[in-house]
């Protein structure tokens, strides 16, 4: 009788010994093993909503400036007349494009658009021109010597590394051709991120000017628009 | 000249020239830092892509709300926003949106980096205006104040499509559906009033042949 007692009371302790380590075991299996609830983040990229343009920095300063004549020869950082030549950046030797220009969002496109010279007196100012006026065009051609700009007149063009074609800036907006290689104005940026063009600009100044100021502002803004 | 006053002076030159180096310093910073943060700053401005549609058509001498346009500051700076209608893309078909139609309200004088805004727009036509389907663009514009005596200055546009298209109004300024929907009524009136009058009757009757068969 006894002994039935001990192996009843041995037989109940293999049991819950081994209960016990059964439910050890499921905690440690986790829920997957069990099939309860657990979590998982998934993340999702959406295409872009916005389309947007970025130009760093916001203003910069003309230098390298070379031609002119004689007295009126220019210097490192003065317009010197009659055509004198600045630039920001340097398409030449030690090429150097300061601007950044940064399209972003869905497939689209980049115009660029200049504005009248304006003196620091606000008197009179230079006009946008082009050496090779296309019929129709709406800027007007530059009267000077071999198409380059007469009185109170200049132009702006942007050159950009490994591009071929400049973009000659008018008032009206124009295709940015640095941003596409085929001379067009797409701006494919890859994965709908960021597509980066480095750009600089290059003016070529009046034959002469009215105005007497000695400081002078250029704008130039870029837009990005659809591309349809 | 005693240790001790000349102690004095010692301490009192010390504090004069920690004075002016402090003072040269606060002169000195800002010369040597500013040009460097505005060398880095730039200027950006971003737009939603969907085209501003108008929901339904215009009409000439009206005036409409069109869905306003979503903008954001992209750039590192305030900006001033400025809003207008131009065609970017000339071989866009659709007649071109006269600049003067569309008014924008709520314009904020200033956007901070990073800031976005809804900016309403309302649609008001001539009552000569040509009808047809008109296409052209919303273009926000964002400029920073220059630094001063800075010779080229960047401006950064966004623009997006601003589609709808402009259909004849009824005499009256009455939308034309409005008109054929008040012709309808009077129409069926008319009818009504007509059977009753005359004892005019039409029957209709059922018949289900598929039952019989």
């Amino acid at each position: 009788m006894e002994a039935r007692v001990r192996n009843t009371l041995f037989v109940i302790a293999g049991v819950l010994v081994v209960l016990f380590l059964f439910s050890r075991h499921q905690t440690t299996a986790g829920p997957s093993a069990t099939g309860d609830g657990g979590t998982t983040t998934g993340h999702l990229s959406v295409v872009p909503t916005v389309r947007s343009v970025t130009v760093s920095p916001g203003d910069v300063t003309f230098g390298n400036c070379t031609g002119g004549d004689g007295a009126t020869d220019s210097t490192q950082h003065a317009l010197g007349y009659p055509n004198g030549e600045c630039s920001v950046g340097n398409p030449g030797v030690n090429p150097s494009y300061p601007i950044t220009v940064s399209y972003t969002g869905i497939p689209g496109a980049v115009y660029v658009t200049g504005a009248n010279a304006v003196p620091a007196d606000n008197g009179t100012h230079w006009a946008l021109c082009t050496p090779n006026q296309q019929p129709g065009a709406s800027l007007p051609a530059c009267t000077g010597f071999r198409g380059q700009p007469g009185t109170d007149q200049y132009t702006l063009i942007t050159f950009a590394p490994g591009v071929a074609n400049s973009t000659v800036l008018g008032t009206a907006a124009a295709c940015d051709t640095e941003f596409d290689a085929g001379g067009g104005c797409v701006a494919s940026p890859p994965e709908f991120h960021t597509q980066v063009q480095h750009e600089g600009l290059l003016l070529v100044g009046p034959k002469s000017w009215d105005d007497h100021s000695t400081s002078w502002t250029v704008n130039v803004t870029w837009t990005a628009a659809s591309g349809s | 000249m005693t240790c001790g006053s000349l102690a004095g002076r010692y301490i009192s030159g010390m504090r004069h020239l920690l004075r002016a180096t402090a003072v040269a310093g606060l002169l000195v910073c800002p010369a040597v830092f500013l040009p460097a943060l505005s060398a880095n700053a730039s200027v950006g401005i971003g737009i939603q892509a969907d085209p501003v549609r108008l929901a339904g058509n215009a009409h000439p001498g009206g005036t409409f709300t069109l869905p306003d346009v979503y903008v954001v500051n992209t750039g590192s700076q305030a900006e001033s926003i400025s809003v207008s209608v131009q065609r970017m893309n000339a071989a866009k078909s659709g007649l071109n949106v006269p600049g003067s139609w569309i008014q924008a309200s709520s314009v904020p004088a200033q956007l901070a980096p990073g800031q976005a805004v809804r900016i309403p727009l309302r649609l008001v036509t001539p009552g000569d205006a040509r009808l047809g389907r008109y296409a052209s663009d919303i273009v926000v514009t964002g400029t920073v104040q220059p630094d001063a005596g800075s010779p080229v200055r960047f401006s950064a546009a966004a623009a997006t499509g601003l589609e709808f298209s402009l259909v004849a109004s009824a005499p009256g300024g009455y939308p034309l559906w409005k008109v054929w929907l008040v012709v309808a009524v009077l129409l069926g009136a008319a009818v009504t009033i007509f059977g009753r009058h005359t004892g005019l009757r039409i029957r209709i009757e059922r018949s289900n042949g598929g039952a019989r068969a």
